[in-house]
């Protein structure tokens, strides 16, 4: 499924509308994706919720999925543009320091090389940033964390572990 | 990067975490678990990593054999009364025995259901710490009490 922009035409007095046009202005149900189909989809959020499920930890020094099973999401974007937002609470025993970041199909982190895109001493953390120059394909976002200097850090699920994407232009 | 999984009930990430490095020296980044003891924990290897690693890294994991300590309370007065209470805890069914070392001594604790206590009193002002008796693959934790 290929979502394309079309721009809206000048109208003006005695000029008429051809089916084609008005079919790319609006869509149809016979299989033509318009504008409109092309606004909603950038406006359907893929929320994810992971709650009373216990804690997650890891003891990792390299970036890993968090949950590769529930904390994913997979959108298709239409201009080649995905918004990702993840809010948790997290703790650190022993150790350094965390990183947390978002992983695009599973190939690249959306953050800095070491601590991602954040970091703590423990508490709620929230992660967010844009993919671009994406294929307008199906695309999935993980969320992923590292420990540094033999921590073991924990995820709790109460609170929740919230997780939306959506794509935007 | 090599994910290697396997069932695991009881875990102590860092005694646990400790042992596969020691085993796969270079070649375990450590590991993950997920809040659900049905479901498998994640032990992360190097690419490099070879099957007979994985074998290695499961095989640690089966034998890990976790001990956890707490302590009621951290302070206690030093009149050879005030009493702070260790419990020790070996969830794997068929635990081995634990000893705990205490300021240097041994003292074997005794285990019901897998789970036992040790008393700590002093009449002299001072600190005492409780480690785990030979801990690898059990247990990390250390208690520190001051008598004062």
């Amino acid at each position: 499924m290929s979502y394309v922009w079309t721009s809206t035409p000048t109208w003006s007095a005695m000029k008429g509308i051809d089916y084609i046009t008005l079919n790319q202005l609006i869509g149809n149900s016979s299989g033509v994706f318009g504008n409109l189909d092309y606004l909603y989809n950038m406006l359907v959020v893929q929320p994810v919720k992971v709650s009373n499920s216990g804690t997650y930890t890891t003891t990792s020094a390299s970036y890993v999925d968090v949950d590769a099973t529930n904390l994913k999401i997979t959108i298709t974007p239409t201009s080649g543009k995905v918004f990702v937002i993840a809010g948790f609470n997290v703790s650190i025993s022993g150790g350094s320091g965390m990183g947390f970041d978002l992983i695009l199909d599973s190939t690249t982190r959306l953050g800095a090389t070491t601590l991602g895109l954040a970091t703590s001493v423990g508490g709620h953390i929230v992660v967010f940033g844009v993919f671009s120059g994406l294929s307008n394909a199906s695309h999935t976002f993980k969320l992923q964390w590292v420990q540094q200097g033999g921590a073991t850090l924990s995820m709790v699920t109460d609170p929740s572990i919230v997780m939306d994407g959506w794509a935007v232009n | 990067m090599i994910e290697t999984n396997i069932i695991l009930a009881n875990i102590h990430d860092s005694a646990l975490d400790q042992a596969l490095k020691t085993a796969l020296p270079g070649k375990c980044f450590g590991l993950s678990t997920y809040g659900d003891i049905s479901r498998p924990i994640s032990i992360w290897l190097d690419d490099s990593a070879t099957g007979s690693d994985q074998t290695t890294a499961t095989n640690t994991a089966t034998a890990h054999d976790p001990v956890f300590l707490s302590v009621d309370k951290t302070s206690i007065v030093a009149n050879g009364t005030d009493t702070a209470t260790i419990t020790v805890k070996a969830p794997k069914v068929g635990a081995a025995a634990i000893t705990l070392i205490v300021n240097g001594a041994d003292v074997p604790v005794s285990l019901s259901s897998g789970v036992g206590t040790v008393s700590i009193t002093s009449l002299d002002k001072t600190t005492i710490t409780a480690t785990v008796k030979s801990p690898a693959n059990r247990s990390t934790d250390a208690i520190t009490i001051q008598a004062v």
